[in-house]
């Protein structure tokens, strides 16, 4: 039985872990450009927590993420973050529950669903605006690969909370 | 697992929903930036100042020790470019004079431009891959404003401001997808569109849409601000024509290249008022 003291303790230390791995990420990766993209941490962070928590609580940190990213980050427009970072985490979330595997494979499978849709998203919105199809795309293919460089280090972090952290 | 996303799935995209909207609402209503977002900008703006400066630091440690070959002859090439301005120079002031000579003589009245400028530190560059937005470290304390004009040492146009808080501001770049400038090609007067295109932004690159033809411009020809509208001072250099290209065959695009070197700037000049008499 979980209580809800260990409930404040788990998602406190997924704040803080979270917290740690994006002010790192900010400061020695921010101007890092491989391939002509910066690697993209937000979306890796919902899917993991997607991949391994249960699906109301990983929607409520995506909620809460992506509204800290918006008030943060600047993307095509305000409030995205928050729509499509929830978005990305029920998708994964459903991805990882019915069709990965519970593994290793399976969780960057469901981190990289997050990132897609959250790329979704920023072309949908700048198609909106005008801009041509297929240099999005490309844009697109680029960020989730150069984004999932990130995984080996996001991964074992937040896979260390969960364990420490789940009874 | 189908039950449960559909019952708490949609509750969920609706609340995130709801603060996407609310959130874009603000922001389209609010002249400065939201009140979180402020404080965000606040509580950030010591560390971003910080890594800026660590950033600084290490690169000017790195260039100490580049080739002193390479800073040699750049040194000399240098040297043959300072001959060529002075020569300019010295032509143009007496250009200078023959035309206030010749002002006198007609009773025109002198074109002059007043900027006030307010200096500003980049401290964050791009945090997205979709858009191209620095952030700077002065905001509304040094009477910078949406919709003024962000220039290099140089004078040459980096973008505008687009996000003020209370002491950090967001520049959108001249390359950025949003962005349109009313524009004139320095040579002809000609008056142009450029515009911000999410295939070039990658590389650095605007463009000029809507071009009826080609004939009328030259690589190299120099972009300025029109001023048209009263939004931006005129004459701000923007960039230089790389070549003029076509999708369709029937619609051309020019494409400009910013002289502003977006990647490598570190400190910027905010036009925070300007009176232009023509």
């Amino acid at each position: 039985m979980i209580t809800k003291r260990d409930l404040a303790v788990k998602w406190t230390a997924y704040a803080i872990a979270s917290l740690l791995l994006i002010v790192l990420h900010t400061f020695f990766l921010h101007d890092v450009h491989i391939w002509g993209v910066v690697p993209f941490l937000p979306p890796l962070l919902a899917g993991c927590i997607a991949a391994t928590e249960p699906c109301k609580s990983a929607a409520i940190y995506a909620i809460f993420l992506g509204f800290f990213c918006d008030i943060t980050i600047s993307a095509p427009f305000f409030g995205l973050c928050t729509i499509a970072l929830t978005a990305g985490a029920l998708i994964s979330f459903l991805l990882a529950a019915q069709v990965f595997p519970d593994t290793l494979i399976g969780h960057f499978l469901a981190s990289a669903s997050t990132l897609l849709v959250f790329s979704f998203f920023c072309c949908v919105t700048l198609l909106i605006k005008g801009q041509s199809l297929w240099p999005l795309l490309y844009m697109c293919l680029r960020e989730l690969l150069i984004s999932l460089l990130l995984f080996p280090f996001v991964y074992p972090v937040l896979l260390f909370v969960h364990k420490r952290t789940t009874l | 697992m189908k039950d449960f996303l559909e019952k708490y799935g949609i509750r969920f995209l609706a609340i995130a929903t709801a603060i996407a909207v609310l959130l874009s609402v603000l922001s389209y209503l609010s002249s400065t930036s939201l009140f979180l977002r402020n404080f965000s900008g606040i509580l950030t703006h010591p560390f971003q100042s910080a890594a800026a400066a660590v950033e600084s630091w290490s690169e000017s440690r790195h260039k100490r020790y580049e080739d002193t070959g390479k800073l040699q002859k750049e040194n000399d090439a240098l040297k043959h470019q300072l001959a060529d301005v002075q020569a300019k120079l010295r032509r143009a002031e007496a250009d200078s004079e023959e035309n206030e000579r010749l002002r006198k003589l007609l009773s025109l009245k002198e074109q002059r431009r007043d900027f006030t400028f307010s200096a500003a530190r980049i401290v964050s560059h791009n945090t997205t891959n979709w858009c191209s937005v620095f952030t700077l470290d002065a905001g509304l304390s040094e009477d910078i404003a949406v919709g003024d004009c962000v220039v290099t040492e140089d004078g040459y146009l980096v973008g505008m401001i687009t996000e003020v808080g209370k002491n950090w501001s967001s520049i959108t770049t001249v390359i950025d997808s949003g962005t349109e400038i009313g524009a004139r090609i320095f040579r002809t007067s000609e008056v142009v569109m450029a515009e911000g295109d999410f295939s070039l932004m990658g590389k650095n690159q605007l463009k000029i849409s809507y071009l009826a033809d080609a004939s009328g411009f030259v690589a190299g020809d120099y972009v300025v601000t029109s001023g048209l509208g009263g939004y931006y001072p005129s004459g701000l250099v923007i960039g230089t024509v790389d070549s003029v290209r076509t999708d369709s065959g029937e619609e051309f695009y020019a494409v400009v290249n910013p002289l502003a070197d977006l990647d490598a700037l570190g400190e910027v000049f905010v036009i925070t008022d300007y009176a232009v008499v023509e």
